[in-house]
């Protein structure tokens, strides 16, 4: 089987499939992705993974809304944040894919030209799946 | 779960060391260095339960990437991504102060998951890092409110209330503080189970040692904890412990010969007792791996004996072939399956992996009789004298246990003269029967003899007799005959000097 160099993803169409479109939104997703199951509060998330809280929050949010994670009930600000693989067989195709990608530069440097970043400033960057621009 | 109240673990070799399991809902503290296998342990045990007891259970990690996780437990075959499907495990990633503030918390959603997913195991990946929680900026109490210590004990009260076996891992440091926490969790916690990994003449050995557990006995002492490719971990009791089981010691009358050659049965008073262990003690070269060869096959040929063959010297095909060009085959017998070899390297040799080894070939095929060639090897190998010293107490007592016939071949390096059987240490009061094999010189060549020095219970010749290495192995010359027109030994003294004088009648009468 040929091996799939990363410029032949059609990523956008991908990400558009699975709903994501900010930066953060991946990060927090690969994130979660890598740990399956995340005991912790938001902000410890944002700190993992180099975010802001405030830029944090609503991409776990949305994440929620798309199916992607699950997040369970808060209980003195900390949360079971659980990923979620797709049930559909045309999204979890799609995720895999763009998760593939985050394995390599190349990979994630295709990723990054088609993320949009949120309007917050970026913290000085220490971890996260796309700590490299 | 193992009845009883007990919990299995499931790591082979660990239960037997803790005489079965340890006591439900006790907290285990597993601590260690890095890379001495404390979170393989834990991972284990939970995959052990779900796996082999139907106990679901859950794995705590603050710094072990849950991914990574899973990736390693797959080398051994552990498919722990599956076992989370199914709801039987669950590996939670947090942060210590996150499990601080659960534990203490009436409505803990780790205590939650665990009661719905019925779990009876969890396993907390590093608990010394809470004890830089909530403290980071001041200097850590030892005792009281906000030390680790008091933590520690919110940890253990909420694990026991929700009823769970826990093992929380631990990392032993150097500096003073590592080692105050680390004593306060010892304290605190039923079972302290330490893993070490230490270099030993440029080799890495891992070991396990019970430090304490409370409602049970368990095997002291330091034994061997393997990491065995594609299945896990492994301990292997160390070999100088007593054994465990009742130290009743079987006896026979039954006597039997030991390489079906009547002169030497005469000498030995008739053969020797069953389940009794001999020395055979000889320079290089004097035939010691000859009479093992024969020895055995006296035992699977004439007596229906399984026989095993240990060396550290020889590779089996070798003592095959040695063993042909006196006319003895072997390999007919280990064809058989009557006769087996067992190879070990001596580089490398972990004397607990190998007396476990022995123990299982003997077990698997019924071994009766047994040779030890040589003990010689184990000396050199082990470069201790101790754990040399432990090893051959533990086959003797373990060959006694069997009523097995055993035989341990030693090569005394002293050539001229006998100061002592086994310069290592005193043998003659652990071993049943000393057989002593010699070079003499007479006039200007050398002549082998065989001496019986001991054989417990039977009323054996002190008589030294001549033998020759030929085809069928050793023979014993008959008292007065001579080789090669030479004098018998008989018309010498101080054979066993090695620097023999003619007797003047001897003399005399040639």
């Amino acid at each position: 089987m040929a091996i799939e160099e990363p410029q032949d993803v059609p990523v956008l169409e991908r990400l558009q499939v699975l709903g994501v479109e900010l930066l953060t939104e991946w990060d927090a997703l690969v994130f979660l992705h890598r740990h399956a199951a995340s005991l912790c509060t938001a902000a410890q998330i944002a700190q993992l993974i180099g975010y802001d809280r405030a830029e944090i929050g609503p991409a776990l949010h949305r994440l929620e809304a798309l199916g992607l994670i699950r997040r369970s009930r808060v209980s003195q600000g900390i949360r079971f944040y659980r990923f979620s693989e797709p049930a559909e067989a045309s999204r979890h195709g799609c995720l895999r894919e763009l998760m593939n990608l985050t394995y390599d530069r190349a990979g994630r440097l295709l990723l990054l030209k088609h993320l949009k970043r949120s309007g917050l400033a970026p913290r000085r960057r220490r971890h996260g799946g796309l700590r490299l621009a | 779960m193992a009845g009883n109240g007990v919990i299995k673990t499931g790591i082979a070799g660990l239960d037997r060391i803790l005489m079965g399991g340890i006591p439900k809902t006790n907290v285990i503290l597993v601590e260690g260095t890095t890379g001495s296998g404390k979170t393989l342990l834990g991972a284990e045990f939970i995959y052990r339960g779900i796996t082999e007891f139907n106990e679901p259970g859950i794995i705590v990690v603050f710094e072990v990437s849950p991914d990574k996780l899973i990736r390693d437990a797959a080398t051994f075959g552990w498919d722990l991504a599956a076992l989370q499907e199914q709801k039987k495990l669950q590996i939670v990633f947090t942060t210590p102060q996150v499990l601080d503030q659960e534990l203490r918390s009436a409505d803990s959603l780790l205590l939650e998951t665990a009661g719905e997913m019925g779990a009876q195991r969890i396993f907390i990946d590093g608990i010394g890092l809470l004890s830089q929680i909530s403290h980071a900026a001041a200097a850590l109490p030892a005792i009281g409110p906000g030390s680790y210590r008091d933590t520690l004990q919110q940890l253990i009260e909420g694990l026991n209330r929700e009823r769970l076996t826990a093992m929380l891992s631990h990392e032993l440091g150097d500096c003073a503080e590592p080692q105050a926490t680390s004593e306060a969790a010892e304290f605190l916690v039923d079972t302290v189970i330490r893993v070490r990994r230490s270099l030993y003449n440029r080799r890495i050995h891992r070991s396990i040692e019970i430090v304490k557990s409370r409602g049970q006995d368990y095997d002291p002492g330091e034994h061997t904890l393997s990491i065995v490719n594609g299945k896990g971990l492994e301990v292997f009791r160390r070999v100088q412990a007593p054994l465990p089981f009742s130290m009743d010691q079987p006896t026979s009358m039954a006597k039997r010969s030991v390489i079906g050659v009547d002169a030497l049965d005469a000498l030995l008073g008739g053969g020797i007792f069953d389940g009794s262990t001999t020395m055979v003690v000889g320079l290089s070269g004097v035939g010691k791996t000859v009479l093992g060869t024969q020895i055995l096959r006296e035992g699977a040929m004439k007596q229906n004996k399984r026989g095993l063959l240990i060396s550290l010297d020889e590779h089996p095909a070798q003592i095959v072939r040695n063993a042909e060009t006196l006319g003895l085959d072997l390999q007919v017998q280990i064809d058989e399956g009557t006769i087996h070899v067992l190879f070990d390297s001596p580089q490398e040799l972990n004397i607990d992996l190998h007396f476990a080894k022995i123990v299982q070939t003997i077990e698997k095929y019924d071994i009766q009789r047994m040779v030890i060639d040589g003990m010689t090897s184990y000396s050199t190998a082990l470069q201790d004298q101790a754990v040399y010293r432990d090893f051959f107490h533990a086959m003797v007592a373990y060959s006694k246990h069997r009523l097995m016939t055993t035989f341990f071949s030693y090569e005394n390096p002293e050539f001229l003269g006998l100061s002592t059987f086994m310069p290592d240490f005193p043998v003659s009061s652990i071993v049943d029967n000393i057989i002593l094999l010699s070079l003499v010189e007479i006039k200007s060549s050398l002549r082998r003899c065989l001496t019986v020095v001991k054989a417990r219970g039977c009323p054996h010749q002190f008589d030294s007799r001549e033998y020759v290495i030929g085809q069928g192995g050793i023979t014993l010359l008959p008292f007065d005959e001579t080789v090669a027109k030479a004098l018998p030994l008989a018309s010498y003294n101080s054979i066993l000097s090695r620097a023999p004088s003619r007797l003047a009648s001897a003399t005399d009468s040639r």
